[in-house]
């Protein structure tokens, strides 16, 4: 239950670190640990090198940039669950994170070192999917931004090349008055979810859902995105019929993953019950807004 | 934990050619990216090593496999495959069947798998769905390894379709440094669950 | 073996020391410096038992790296006290409600609601629960440490 040893290295610029990742193999960055440790503790990952980025000052921040919130990869779970401008601009990231494990873990684990592990039944790919996340990437030959979309390549497997490091990700802004909900079920409070579901939605004064975004987590290797569900919706009465043809589209899923503890079927089942009741949220929290 | 994972993949070649082909271990194996194999046993298995990244784990198996039933008649083939982590975090153990369908254009390789993992790496898998989905990626690109293969190997063997032959250089790159397991490409970064897959080389 | 230097204050007191980099922050407590009151329950970030203080933030001291506490303040269970050894509101409590039986995971209780009372003075019961929520106890059924959570919280507002 100790690591193996490793050299350890602490590059204290931007520069320096991207050199060390062109450089080295079998490397691991340590960013808040939080998962790192674990797998270094249990010996599943062995690396030679292992690379803390802790103390590379340009990769932390939360900040507003026209349309768009911008959180640098670094940045503490907690400080982005406190901020007063991710609450005033996507309370459904203030909500996200309240589901996020625990204090102690959210003081050290990292935005950035979420979307890099990229657990399948983790809360941060999910809002940063519903949110439409550009995740911009740097190497030494310079930057890449990649669409939250396209960000899994597999399985726990960003689409991060050995040598770029992750610096941060842009988010979209919702309007004022959209409403929101983030909710997941676990069998403990701060567990991983089973399923977790992100809303977003915008009402008219008719009740006219104007924009919608459905997206869960749990049910994949990346964050399940309903698109064909929100082209339904455009136009349609934000109402429990509206929800009934979500119900439709979860209910056909095509891959949903399984394990020893939780089916495909129960899963879906979750899936459907976690989005009826968030959607709900999300168009009442709309219609107090308008 | 046990699981049985169902992949396919179809290559536009007769089935004669590929029977040929896979059971020939020596000339197959190449088209498995991160798989190296070893000498011949005295009982007729081999030895093979296999590296796979899993997330972001790297595994290296080193274990042996082998046919254990071939019907050369019926185009189907068993196959036994065992192996262990070097570094101790759990093993594997398969048997892997083939059957080979077709027309004298197509054929369509169907490969059930029942394989039992033990350890770390069962403890990790998660899921029988990322394995399957894993699994059959890897599959696909076997298969389109060993069409560049036969395509590059003989202008003698015409294509089904008489498409032009790919070039030499597409295979080459595909097939180069077949034990270097991460980080070519993401195709690279498959589990290893498949024995018949892993354990093959050139 | 990679051993670096490390300049580390805890509960006050400054160390220097040579650490190899894959030792955790929680065995260079217990091991280099002596301090066992941080206890290791799991190694992997879910008991709780090792949390303490990283310049004023809980964190899991089995998940960071001592060598990433270099230039920093940590405070563990031995420094809760008052300097004049008087327990903590927080402690006193804890001892008037029977919060610990065998107290293996009372260090990490202990840290975990030091720095949830000192931005919450006034929870509720909910409030607390969920603050200890990454913390395990297997002895008192989570009650007493609530109880006296709210105790220690009534103290401190009465202050």
């Amino acid at each position: 239950m100790k690591p193996t040893p490793f050299s350890y290295h602490c590059p204290s610029s931007l520069t320096e670190a991207l050199d060390l990742v062109a450089k080295l193999e079998n490397y691991k960055i340590i960013a808040g640990g939080q998962s790192l440790m674990p797998m270094l503790n249990f010996r599943f990952l062995m690396p030679e090198h292992v690379i803390d980025i802790n103390k590379i000052p340009e990769l932390v921040g939360v900040s507003k940039e026209h349309h768009q919130l911008r959180i640098g990869a670094m940045t503490r779970q907690h400080t982005i669950h406190t901020s007063p401008l991710v609450k005033e601009n996507a309370p459904l990231i203030t909500e996200a994170y309240g589901l996020v494990s625990h204090r102690q873990v959210r003081n050290r684990g990292t935005y950035g070192g979420s979307l890099c592990h990229l657990d399948p039944s983790s809360e941060q790919p999910c809002f940063t999917a519903a949110l439409d996340g550009v995740i911009e990437v740097a190497s030494l030959a310079g930057k890449r931004e990649i669409a939250m979309a396209n960000w899994t390549t597999m399985y726990m497997t960003p689409d991060l090349a050995p040598d770029e490091i992750m610096l941060g990700v842009r988010l979209d802004i919702w309007p004022p008055n959209h409403g929101w909900s983030f909710m997941e079920y676990s069998r403990r409070h701060g567990d991983y979810a089973i399923v977790g579901v992100a809303a977003l939605v915008v009402i008219d004064s008719n009740n006219c859902i104007e924009k919608i975004s459905i997206t869960l987590c749990g049910i994949d290797a990346a964050p399940v995105r309903l698109y064909a569900a929100e082209k339904i919706l455009i136009d349609h009465d934000a109402s429990d019929i509206a929800v009934k043809k979500v119900m439709i589209e979860i209910e056909n899923l095509p891959d949903v993953m399984e394990d020893s503890l939780n089916t495909a079927d129960y899963r879906r089942h979750l899936a459907k019950t976690m989005t009826n009741r968030a959607l709900k949220t999300a168009f009442e929290r709309a219609r107090k807004r308008i | 934990m046990s699981l049985i994972i169902k992949t396919s993949f179809k290559v536009d070649y007769p089935k004669e050619i590929i029977w040929t082909l896979i059971t020939d271990i020596e000339k197959s194996a190449p088209c498995f990216p991160g798989a190296e194999l070893g000498e011949k046993l005295p009982d007729g298995y081999y030895k093979g090593n296999f590296n796979v990244k899993l997330g972001p784990m790297i595994f290296n198996f080193v274990g042996k496999f082998g046919f254990i039933e071939l019907n050369e008649e019926n185009f189907q083939a068993k196959i036994s495959a065992t192996g262990t982590d070097a570094k101790g975090r759990g093993g594997a153990q398969g048997i892997i069947d083939v059957v080979l369908t077709g027309n004298s254009n197509h054929t369509c390789i169907q490969i059930i798998s029942n394989i039992s993992l033990s350890g770390s790496v069962a403890q990790y898998g998660r899921g029988v769905g990322m394995i399957q989905a894993i699994s059959q990626q890897l599959i696909n690109e076997f298969g389109k390894n060993l069409s560049l293969m036969i395509d590059a190997d003989s202008t003698t063997i015409p294509r089904a379709d008489n498409s032009v032959n790919p070039k030499d250089e597409v295979l080459t790159n595909k097939l180069s440094n077949p034990q270097k397991p991460i980080y070519l490409t993401k195709l690279v970064w498959q589990v290893f669950v498949d024995f018949f897959i892993k354990l093959l080389k050139k | 073996m990679d051993q670096r230097p490390i300049n580390i204050c805890v509960n006050g007191i400054t160390y220097n020391r040579e650490v190899e980099t894959r030792r955790t922050l929680a065995d260079f407590l217990r091991i280099d410096l002596q301090l066992t009151g941080t206890h290791v329950g799991c190694e992997h970030g879910v008991c709780g038992a090792c949390t303490v203080l990283f310049n004023g933030n809980t964190a899991r001291s089995c998940l960071t790296l001592a060598i990433q506490a270099d230039q920093c303040n940590v405070t563990t269970i031995e420094g809760l006290a008052y300097p004049d050894g008087t327990f903590s509101e927080l402690q006193q409590a804890f001892r008037e409600c029977h919060g610990l039986q065998c107290g293996f995971c009372t260090p990490g209780m202990l840290t975990t609601l030091t720095e949830f009372l000192s931005e919450n003075n006034n929870p509720s019961e909910f409030q607390v629960k969920e603050a200890i929520s990454g913390n395990l106890c297997r002895c008192t059924g989570y009650q007493a440490i609530v109880d006296a959570t709210m105790l220690a919280a009534k103290r401190l507002r009465e202050k």
